[in-house]
């Protein structure tokens, strides 16, 4: 058992680009942290360096306190899973999961008992001796894990491990994994773009967008108190709204709009007056109602629980479209015009994308 | 591609049937001669039709010196083919690995030297070998072969080991396993075909290599090809067994080829071909 | 190593410093068997080394290739081995675009053929030669007995100086062209699909398609082709040797051959080294422009037969 800590850790290529710049993050013995951002964010890069396939430009990485930068993989205790799962086609499934081990010149009889073991765990036992091409994506995907777990390895990188399953098997092995890393409880770094899976398994998720963490906490806090505009608009389906507002009075005005902001948040406003700034409203948080600015509706996606309505707020200056969620029993047909109003869950961010408003 | 119209089917169909033609009648003119009697052989009009005899075959495989130099070919290209083989697979193990410019360089070097006229490096080995006494010995001619080989199956291999995802080399490294275990436990048995397509290039570049082995071969190591020259010296009176003996030297190497005949492309041009 | 230096190393130093020993080995011994003799060869076009004279060899700077512009036997080595490289290069790169197309086509029952196609490819030079030599002789070819058949009085072909040059331009034809069609065929096989699709809603017709398509998108190969078989035009040297040893009174004689002939009958080492090196020097400059832009694209392939 380890927890991993990064200090000032930074990537530059050799053509200058610089991949990560000076990232503190520290994992804790037995958490489950997700790494999430858009491609190119240095999500993958990261896990990579903390695997020992890339080189740390600058910084310190420690694995259960070791300084470890300057280590071969196999010497930092740890195991990974990749994207494409890098299972050797040449090798059975036993021979795959038995592969770490042998190589670390472990007898045969233990090899076999501990890949029996996570075969059983992963139930896998019945393809054992098949080859991965004579294996369903799912399969795979757990053969790469079994080949992750059966070092008990104090640390687990998972590379997006479940981009290559359909939706259906995604939902399933999603929750699997998390069973799993709670029931092992090896500390674990998972990357994924899919902020799904970074809300629904990490116990924390770290942020990171163009080399550069943006924010660390539970999916909770995440989706709550976004420290900035990027990070409120990349969790939460559908996205967060954003409206660019001034403050006036006890009310926002937005081109020729008057918006009512809810009491509780009346104050805020009032610290803001004459400012120009930033509204983020989920879609979950506007509601229908009788007064309020009207707005027309442009497209109507029926999911069944819910509804989401994509309206469109003209003003002189151009159209702003807000999306909003609403009840799957509600009837609304595109084309009609309804009327919305904002609830206590506001955000607000500066011009520079920065929270400025209160915590909740 | 369109429906084609009849009349360009039966051009196509056409060309096709006549080039199978020019490549097949001279090929089977040969086979025939080597199975010709003497007056057969020689009268006119031609005989299509003749009686086969086997004497120029059976009198080819009591020669002493026929005999050995089948024996010379098979060792010299066996031998030529495993040393680069030693050599180029660890090679091409790299190349496929580095990055940068060294990489790029190297990969160069290898592909220009071998596109070097062989006999611009005959003179020298000539001058050379005569000096240190390499003159008619195997290891000179397999050293020489080496020239060959060695970027040709580095230059075969580089292809179909980049089609080996990173991923597993990198998987083989998280799991602990060195370089080397990694290029035999891993990429080795995943390369089997084209290490075995390679070595059979090689052995066909080799098993009919005529430039070096007529010179630098001389009284000793006679190879098949040398030998087949040999016979017409006594021209006139040999050409069943030249016949014959070319059979023996021909049909290896197309049933070899015949194996290989996808990775031809790669083999023959060094793999500089851009589509 | 301090620290802090292993700590900023470029990666792909570090990996290129784990995987250079399996590299060495053969860049080693590739770079001792071309460079040294390489450079022997350079020495000794600077000699007058020979073996038939009494005299040791003498250092005699740049007379061996002052001398051969002097010498009407390279000069016409020069020419001929132009008219055998140049010769056959359109027969090669007509006959090997049509082959490809048929090999391309797909046309039912001719499977086979494609395979009979590339059989030169794999043929001992030296069988070449000596099938087309056989070919070739008067009465054992049959070649002229079939002409006779038609009307035309067939020539003596190897013993005829023109007919000679056309002897073995035939045979080069033949034993190459199978090469320039895999090489077509391979490149036509990478062209997308759509193309053709999209002409074909244009209302182009096959020979259309082929004609303002294909041609035009073989460029490339084309000129890869052409280098190599530039460059490889002096493989046909067993070729020549069996076929007419560069008779009849010298008319088949390639520079590479006479670099041969001097070198290993007249003996005349020194002189021989300079033959090929200026011949090398010729070609390279010829080739430099269009190997820099195959090198540039080194791109090794496959092709799917």
């Amino acid at each position: 058992m380890a927890d991993i800590s990064l200090t000032n850790i930074t990537k530059t290529y050799a053509n200058g680009v610089t991949a990560l710049a000076e990232l503190d993050l520290h994992v804790q013995d037995g958490e489950f942290l997700v790494l999430v951002g858009p491609s190119g964010c240095g999500k993958s890069t990261l896990l990579r360096m903390i695997a020992g396939l890339e080189e740390i430009s600058g910084g310190e990485l420690k694995i259960g306190g070791r300084l470890v930068n300057q280590l071969e993989p196999k010497e930092r205790d740890i195991a990974m899973v990749f994207q494409s799962y890098a299972l050797y086609p040449h090798m059975t499934v036993a021979e795959n999961i038995g592969f770490p081990l042998r190589l670390a010149k472990m007898p045969a009889v233990e090899i076999e008992r501990r890949v029996a073991d996570v075969a059983q765990l992963l139930e896998l036992t019945p393809y054992i001796d098949r080859r991965p091409a004579n294996l369903s994506g799912g399969q795979r995907q757990r053969v790469a894990m079994g080949r992750a777990i059966v070092r008990k390895p104090s640390v687990y990188l998972l590379d997006e491990p479940l981009s290559n399953l359909d939706a259906k098997l995604r939902d399933q092995t999603r929750s699997q994994m998390v069973d799993l890393q709670a029931r092992l409880g090896v500390t674990t770094v998972y990357v994924t773009h899919d902020q799904v899976e970074a809300m629904t398994m990490g116990h924390r998720v770290a942020v990171l967008k163009d080399g550069v963490l943006q924010q660390c906490s539970t999916p909770r806090e995440l989706y709550r108190n976004p420290v900035n505009k990027f990070v409120a608009g990349f969790i939460g389906m559908p996205s967060m709204n954003f409206i660019k507002v001034t403050a006036s009075g006890e009310m926002v005005n937005m081109g020729p709009h008057r918006l009512d902001v809810p009491p509780a948040l009346q104050n805020e406003i009032v610290r803001l007056e004459g400012r120009t700034f930033t509204l983020g409203i989920r879609p979950e948080h506007l509601e229908l109602s009788e007064a309020g600015v009207p707005l027309e509706v442009t497209g109507v996606e029926h999911l069944g629980a819910e509804t989401i309505l994509r309206l469109v707020l003209g003003d002189s200056e151009g159209a702003t479209q807000i999306v909003v969620r609403v009840d799957g029993d509600k009837r609304i047909e595109r084309g009609e015009t309804v009327r919305i109003k904002l609830t206590e869950k506001l955000h607000f961010f500066a011009a520079d994308g920065v929270r400025i408003g209160p915590a909740f | 591609m369109n429906p084609r119209s009849k009349g360009i089917v039966v051009a196509l169909y056409g060309f096709a049937i006549f080039w199978g033609g020019v490549i097949l009648v001279p090929f089977f003119w040969l086979a025939a001669l080597s199975v010709k009697t003497r007056i057969d052989a020689f009268s006119v009009p031609p005989k299509l039709f003749f009686e086969p005899t086997f004497v120029a075959y059976s009198e080819i495989l009591r020669d002493s010196k026929f005999l050995s130099a089948v024996l010379n070919s098979v060792i010299i290209s066996v031998s030529a083919v495993t040393l680069s083989l030693l050599v180029a697979v660890p090679a091409a193990y790299a190349l496929r690995n580095m990055v940068g410019p060294f990489r790029r360089n190297s990969t160069l070097v290898l592909l220009l030297l071998r596109m070097v006229p062989g006999m611009v490096y005959l003179l020298p080995y000539f001058v050379l070998y005569d000096r240190i006494g390499l003159l008619d010995t195997h290891i000179g001619l397999i050293l020489v072969h080496l020239i060959f080989n060695v970027p040709l199956i580095i230059w075969m291999l580089l292809p179909i080991w980049a089609a080996i995802p990173d991923d597993l080399g990198e998987a083989a490294r998280i799991d602990g396993a060195t370089l080397l275990q990694t290029l035999f436990l891993i990429d080795l048995p995943l390369l089997k075909g084209g290490i075995l397509a390679s070595s059979i290039l090689a052995f066909i570049f080799s098993w009919n290599e005529f430039l070096f082995a007529l010179i630098l071969g001389r009284r000793e190591v006679i190879t098949l090809p040398v030998a087949i020259v040999n016979f017409l010296a006594f021209e006139g009176t040999e050409w069943g067994k030249i016949a014959a003996a070319s059979m023996f030297i021909v049909l290896p190497a197309i049933i070899f080829g015949f194996f290989v005949r996808r990775y031809m492309i790669a083999g023959m041009t060094g793999g500089a071909v851009k589509g | 190593m301090s620290p802090s230096q292993a700590l900023y190393e470029p990666y792909w130093k570090r990996r290129n410093r784990s995987f250079r020993p399996f590299l060495l080995p053969a860049l080693a011994l590739i770079l001792v068997l071309t460079v040294i003799p390489l450079l022997i060869s350079l020495a000794i076009s600077m000699t007058s080394l020979s073996y038939v004279s009494v005299r040791g060899p003498r250092f005699i700077w740049f007379d061996n290739y002052i001398n051969l512009f002097g010498d009407p036997r390279f000069i016409r080595s020069l020419w001929q081995s132009a008219v055998l490289i140049f010769g056959p290069l359109p027969f090669q790169l007509l006959f090997g675009f049509l082959l490809a197309v048929v090999m391309n086509e797909r046309l039912r029952g001719l499977g086979w053929l494609r395979v009979i196609f590339i059989v030169p490819m794999f043929f001992p030079p030296i069988v070449m030669g000596l099938m087309w030599k056989v070919l070739f002789t008067p009465q054992l070819g049959g070649i002229n007995y079939y002409l006779s058949l038609l009307g035309i009085s067939g020539p003596t072909w190897l013993a005829d100086p023109t007919y000679a040059l056309i002897s073995i331009v035939i045979a080069t034809v033949w034993g190459w062209t199978p090469f320039v069609a895999i090489m077509f065929y391979t490149a036509m096989q990478t062209f997308p699909s759509d193309l053709y699709e999209a002409s074909r809603i244009d209302g182009a017709s096959w020979l259309q398609q082929n004609r303002f398509i294909t041609l035009p998108l073989l460029q490339n190969t084309a000129l890869v082709v052409i280098v190599f078989r530039i460059m490889e035009g002096l493989a046909i040297f067993p070729i020549i040797y069996v076929m007419t040893a560069g008779g009849p009174a010298g008319s088949t004689e390639t520079t590479n051959f006479y670099a041969f002939v001097s070198g290993f009958e007249f003996l005349k080492v020194g002189y021989a080294s300079s033959i090929i090196l200026t011949f090398l020097a010729i070609l390279l400059i010829i080739l430099a422009p269009s190997i820099r832009m195959l090198l540039g694209n080194v791109q090794p392939r496959e092709a799917k037969l």
